[in-house]
């Protein structure tokens, strides 16, 4: 009763001095909340995006036919997982030809044959504004690509021939859900009933035919469902999966966008926790006799504390709903900073994103604000402890010895901060490693902090006073410098930290988001057809960007001599697992721009004596090293290869084709080889189609991968997520920013009266400004320095261990670091002290 | 009743030790009106402290009612205190960021009462405050700052008083005014009211007195008194086992 | 030591080449499963001193086939295995090229001396019949033209014999290679015993590529 009384008058009289506490936790929260839902919405979209590619949430599908075994344990695990839709596809690539024998064209499709179920999520548009329904299938009826069309010389309403029977050409698809994307595609699709597929004859014993249940279950359910099925059928001909691909990149690249918002997330709530913690000190400070006049009257330190608590969990609660208000506001203006992209075909599958507060990322925020407050004040709210009525009678400073409670709180508050930062990077090591390198960093600080009082103490015989006096305020016992160094040195830490993170993050992201980057890949190119193929490409009125073409050849690895591995025989390397699978080797003489050598010479020029270069990642788990000898099967024929170098490719920007082994030129050159070609398309869908029609129909044995598609959705998902990436960049400068006044802000409070005693002994305003701000320009420019510097680790830390991007250093953020955090310690030091300045000393040493 | 039995304290001041109060044996019987007089430095707010365990002597201990309150930790102090112990500073030492009314009432609720806020208002009315009692701090005057302190003190019927210059920092008619309510109090209440004072004329208007300098006990009047007696440090005939 | 080198210690021993594709190379299987290995265990226990080469390359068509049979061909070769056309049915390539390329080859290795040994591949029933039937007669029109010994279907016995097939209903299990083996054998035996007992063909050293 007396607490709950206590507190709320306590927060009554101070709210505004806590003002500042509280906007502290509001912007960290607010900055939690937003990336939070911001991914969520996106991640949201983009799963429901997936559920649309694959049109189901769960596929289970078999190259044989269904036995009834099968089927009867599917239907069991489907009800079980309350599955509510389900639907047969039956998939068969099939020669088709138009039925009027004169025209003589025959066409490979792809056909899908599908019940009136289909499909269970997204819609099937058509061209030419018609409406899909399933009974414009029945009665052989047939909805077809584009590309059919051209290929074939026919028309809607025409009849082609599929196996054995004429079926009807009864509309043109714009837009198919379920279609597999980025797949290997042998033509264009053809929709076909499936009642009607039977009678075609495509099905008989040694048919090639995918049948594919598509199922929708409870998003809960689609994991284990999958997982239950995989268990069932382990060593079966059928094979279930999830609309997710779990192992896919775009998949990783929302882990790193998430881990590393998650991240940010957290470093403005522990901005905002040393803001907490500083005001508490000073508040607890100010409230020194209110404090003893309290305890004279009967209450216990305890009843205290917990008046305090009280008020710091109101205010941070307080501060956490208004955290959430100002996410609400800034997801909600999201849009309006979104331009459209790429409007064509799939760019605006994620244009219905629904910005919004998610439920989770709210909940979050606030049990984050709030139990941050806690955290942050528990230790300096301990002090009250101490504080004896006695010095009510008589003044006196309260010395305690070591303080075991204390220390406690000081352990139990740490192992809390690991396990909030482990959860919110949902990692220990990486909770484990941000605390360490925090409490590195503030040991650091501290230490600095002491070395540059003994550094600068020769300064003390300055001829200038307000030099010789900022010496002498950095090096008095119990000022301030610890406090700042330790505040403002966090604190550029993390800004700088961020800052040169999100510059690596969004390279990274836009290394894939790169508009040349290939969304088209030739497969099986031979020899004599290379130069015709390169001819094809380079004609300029196909419209495709420009292509290399790779010559690649197949090898197995059957025996390995070097220095830590010895295999002698094929049967050897078997037992070293994947070392014995075939690998696409290639040969060039130069390294491609997403490679680096990490050990030994690249070669140039061509030799007859072989050697290799070995992707870094297969030569540390093979154990293989520079100068050791790998031995070949290449086509029958048996090539010994040395190792001269060890290459690190980075796989994300794999344009050139990644390869585990690249051989020097000169060996393979006059082997048996074909070539493939990663390429830009034509952008034009009508122009994609007719490039893919004409370059099978002159090069009939060339395969073409179209993943346009799924770029382009991948695209627009990544543009969003760094749009969250840059509004949080923006968010931790802010609310850093905002944290670095405040610490330096706080130490105002011892800083005005010493300034007032100045003054009334006659030094003048200019003076004392002069004083200041060399002491604050000193104490910036350090902490900016070592803060930068420990961004460096952090950044090189975080890039490798908990994002998995090669490190990079931008100089430039750390040098206006160091120049920006001296110059706002500086100037904050001297303005906040801007009322001491101006107004008569009396007042505020009567104040004090 | 207080009773003191071989009560010292000595501080430390850098490096030198310095004794603010010799050994002391003295009882003042429950309902005595005590001055403690002496000029600055004499150790007499040093020996109210100990009396209220805000203070914890060097050595002797410290009765309240017959409990040793040195053998009190700071919980056990701070309800002894909260039950047993009105004080009432030079300084007023209001919160500031609580009304008149709270102030009152805050030892009230930390004693647990329902009707804490009822009852500081009639402490407010017994004080001569009940148009004041939404104001804060910085809003009245010395002397109704130090009734509002008295209030407090009163408010969970303590059966001892105890003020440290409770005039000191009041023109003379404020002053008067407090004295006045002290006094109607200790009679009206039988409090036990030790009034710590370096004011002869107020001194006078106690039962008993105790008159310190240096901390050494150089007169008492109306009470027993067992200590060092003498005058500028002559040693004199110490009863208490420590010197 | 490994060994050996590249272009050094030659084998000496006349050869039966395998021209194929992953149906050869054993996708999916230990080489010693696939059913050229097999078959040169099978001739070690003739007594037939011939070594089998393994030239299938997974994912290779016939015009793969095409441009590496000069290098294939190369040494002392006796027989081929000519085993190619199943990458062209799963992909339905144009059956003329499937001729074209297939004749090419059969043409380079009797024009170096070496008996041609054709398989047939059937393209699977999707396709349609014009396709598969289409398919078929490319093979037995060759057989005939060029007069070459011919296996029907080299996955006679083995297609659509679930027992007999990986996952993937395409390459066939060690199982299944030893169905081939067995199916191929007695038209390998006796031709491999004639072949020992010729001279060294003399159509070595022609250009590579």
């Amino acid at each position: 009763m007396f607490v709950i009384r206590m507190a709320v008058r306590e927060t009554r009289a101070s709210w505004r001095r806590l003002l500042f506490f509280f906007i502290c936790i509001a912007v960290g929260v607010a900055a939690i909340v937003t990336l939070r839902s911001v991914i969520q919405s996106v991640r949201e979209v983009f799963g429901q995006e997936a559920r649309n590619l694959v049109a189901a949430d769960v596929l289970i599908s078999t190259t044989r036919n269904w036995t009834p075994e099968a089927r009867a344990t599917i239907e069991r695990r489907l009800a079980a997982a309350n599955a509510d839709a389900r639907t047969d596809t039956v998939e068969t690539p099939t020669m088709v030809r138009p039925q009027d024998t004169a025209k003589t064209k025959t066409r490979m499709a792809e056909l899908r044959a599908i019940g009136p179920e289909f499909p269970l999520y997204g819609t099937m548009t058509l061209e030419d504004g018609q409406t899909y329904r399933h009974e414009m299938l029945k009665d052989r009826g047939a909805l077809v690509r584009p590309e059919l069309l051209t290929a074939l010389d026919v028309k809607v309403g025409d009849a082609i021939v599929i196996g054995q029977l004429p079926f009807t050409i009864r509309g043109v698809i714009a837009n198919e859900p379920g279609r597999r994307v980025g797949d290997f595609s042998l033509g264009p699709r053809i929709m076909i009933d499936i009642a009607d597929v039977e009678t075609t004859g495509l099905l008989a014993a040694g048919s090639r035919v995918r049948r594919v249940l598509l199922v929708r279950v409870p998003e809960r359910e689609v994991r284990p469902l999958v997982r239950q099925l995989r268990d069932d059928f382990k060593n079966q001909f059928v094979n279930a999966r999830s609309f997710r691909s779990d192992d896919d990149e775009i998949g990783r690249d929302f882990d790193r966008a998430e881990n590393y918002l998650s991240l940010v997330g957290l470093v403005i709530v522990i901005l905002g926790g040393i803001a907490v913690s500083s005001v508490t000190r000073v508040f607890v400070l100010q409230k020194i006799r209110p404090i003893a006049v309290l305890k004279c009257v009967g209450a216990r330190s305890g009843q205290i504390i917990a008046v305090y608590l009280l008020q710091v969990l109101t205010l941070g609660l307080a501060g956490s709903l208004l955290g959430l208000l100002l996410a609400r506001g800034a997801v909600a203006s999201i849009p309006y900073f979104v331009p459209p992209i790429d409007t064509s075909s799939a760019g605006t599958l994620l244009s219905e994103v629904n910005y919004g507060v998610t439920w989770s990322a709210a909940a979050q925020g606030l049990g984050i604000g709030a139990l941050v407050s806690l955290l942050f004040s528990i230790v300096p709210l301990l002090q009250v402890r101490f504080i004896k009525p006695s010095l009510l009678l008589r003044d006196e400073t309260s010395t305690a010895g070591f303080d075991w409670t204390r220390a406690v709180a000081v352990t139990l508050v740490g192992a809390a901060l690991v396990a909030l930062t482990a959860w919110q990077a949902a990692s220990w090591t990486v909770g484990l490693a941000v605390c360490a390198g925090f409490a590195g960093l503030a040991v650091i600080l501290v230490f600095v902090g002491r070395l540059l009082v003994s550094v600068v103490a020769p300064l003390s015989n300055a001829r200038s006073f307000p030099l010789r006096h900022a010496v002498l305020h950095l090096s008095r016992p119990g000022n301030q410098t610890r406090v700042i160094l330790l505040a403002v040195g966090l604190g550029a830490f993390f800004i700088v930290g961020v800052r040169s993170l999100q510059g690596s993050l969004l390279e990274e992201l836009s290394m894939q988001m790169s508009e040349d980057s290939p969304d088209m890949f030739l497969m099986d190119i031979q020899r004599e057809q290379a130069d015709g193929v390169r001819a094809f490409l380079a004609d300029p009125a196909r419209g495709a960007g420009p292509a290399k073409l790779i010559p690649v050849l197949r090898a197995r690895v059957t025996g390995v001599e070097g220095r830590e591995t010895q295999l002698e025989s094929f049967e050897d390397v078997r037992a070293r697992g994947s070392l014995a699978r075939e690998y696409t080797v290639t040969y060039r003489d130069q390294l491609e721009a997403n490679e680096t050598v990490v050990e030994g010479r690249f070669w140039s020029g061509p030799a007859t004596e072989p050697e290799i270069s070995v992707e870094q990642d297969l030569a540390e788990r093979f154990n293989l090293n520079v100068g050791d000898l790998v031995r070949f099967d290449l086509l029958g024929r048996t090539i010994i290869a040395r190792i001269t170098s060890l290459r690190e490719v980075d796989w994300r920007d794999s344009r050139a084709g990644g390869f585990m082994f690249v051989f020097r030129p000169g060996v393979l050159d006059q082997l048996p080889q074909w070539y493939i070609a990663p390429l830009k398309g034509p952008p034009d869908v009508q122009a994609r189609a007719r490039f893919q029609h004409d370059l099978v129909a002159r090069f009939g044995n060339v395969s073409v991968i179209d993943f346009r598609d799924i770029l382009l959705t991948i695209r627009d998902a990544m543009s969003k997520v760094t749009l969250a990436i840059s509004v949080v960049g923006a968010l931790v400068l802010f609310s850093g920013g905002l944290i670095l006044i405040g610490a330096v802000a706080m130490t105002k409070f011892q800083r005005v009266y010493e300034a007032a005693v100045f003054k009334t002994l006659g030094a003048s305003t200019g003076t004392i400004a002069r004083m200041l701000l060399f002491e604050y320009g000193v104490l910036g420019a350090l902490a900016g320095l070592v803060g930068s510097l420990g961004a460096v680790a952090l950044t090189w830390g975080v890039s490798r261990f908990a994002l998995d991007i090669p490190w990079r250093v931008f100089a430039g953020e750390h040098l206006a670091g160091v120049a920006l955090t001296a110059i706002l310690v500086a100037a904050i030091g001297v303005l906040s002290s801007y009322d001491v300045l101006r107004h008569k000393p009396l007042m505020t040493l009567r104040a004090e | 009743m207080i009773a003191l039995t071989n009560v010292s304290k000595t501080v430390t001041s850098g490096s030198q030790p310095l004794t603010i109060l010799h050994p002391l044996t003295v009882t003042i019987p429950a309902g005595t009106f005590i001055a403690v007089v002496g000029p600055s430095g004499s150790g007499k707010s040093t020996l109210l402290g100990l009396i209220a365990g805000l203070d914890a002597p060097t050595s002797g201990s410290v009765a309240i009612d017959g409990t040793d309150i040195t053998k009190l930790d700071e919980d056990g102090l701070a309800k002894l205190r909260g039950e047993k112990i009105g004080f009432v500073f030079q300084f007023f030492h209001l919160i500031p960021s609580l009304t008149a009314l709270e102030n009152v009432s805050v030892p009230l609720e930390i004693a647990g009462a329902a009707d804490a806020t009822d009852r500081a208002r009639g402490l407010l009315q017994e004080v001569g405050l009940t148009g004041r009692a939404h104001h804060y701090p910085s809003q009245l005057s010395g002397g109704e700052q130090q009734r509002v302190a008295l209030a407090r003190a009163l408010a969970n019927n303590p059966p001892i008083l105890l003020a440290d210059e409770p005039t000191g920092n009041l023109d003379s008619a404020n002053g008067r005014h407090i004295m006045d309510l002290l006094q109607n109090i200790h009679s009206a209440r039988r409090t036990t009211l030790a009034l710590v004072t370096h004011d002869r004329e107020l001194a006078a208007l106690a039962d008993a007195r105790l008159v310190l300098r240096d901390g050494h006990v150089v007169e008492h009047v109306g009470v027993d008194v067992v200590a060092s007696r003498s005058v500028a440090g002559s040693g004199g005939q110490a009863v208490a086992g420590a010197s | 030591m490994l060994s050996p080198p590249v272009k050094s210690a030659p084998d000496h021993r006349p050869r039966l080449v395998v021209l194929g594709d992953s149906l050869t190379a054993g996708l999916g299987l230990d080489v010693k499963d696939a059913y050229p290995t097999l078959l040169q265990q099978k001739l070690h226990a003739a007594g037939i001193d011939l070594r089998v080469v393994n030239a299938g390359i997974s994912g290779d068509t016939s015009a793969g086939g095409l441009s590496r049979v000069d290098l294939a061909l190369e040494g002392d070769v006796r027989l081929m295995l000519l085993a190619l056309g199943g990458n062209d049915a799963l992909r339905a390539l144009p059956v003329e090229e499937l001729r074209r390329n297939l004749s090419t080859i059969i043409e380079r290795a009797q024009a170096r001396g070496v008996t041609v040994i054709l398989a047939g591949m059937e393209a699977p029933p999707n396709f349609g019949q014009d396709y598969t039937a289409a398919f078929r007669e490319v093979y037995m029109s060759l057989a005939e033209q060029y007069k070459v010994p011919f296996v029907p279907f080299l996955l006679h016995g083995v297609a659509g014999v679930d027992r007999l097939n990986q996952p993937d209903g395409i390459h066939p299990t060690a199982e299944g290679a030893r169905v081939i083996a067995d199916h191929v054998w007695p038209i390998i035996e006796p031709l491999a015993r004639v072949a020992t007992a010729r001279k060294p063909s003399g159509a070595r050293g022609a250009p590579r590529g």
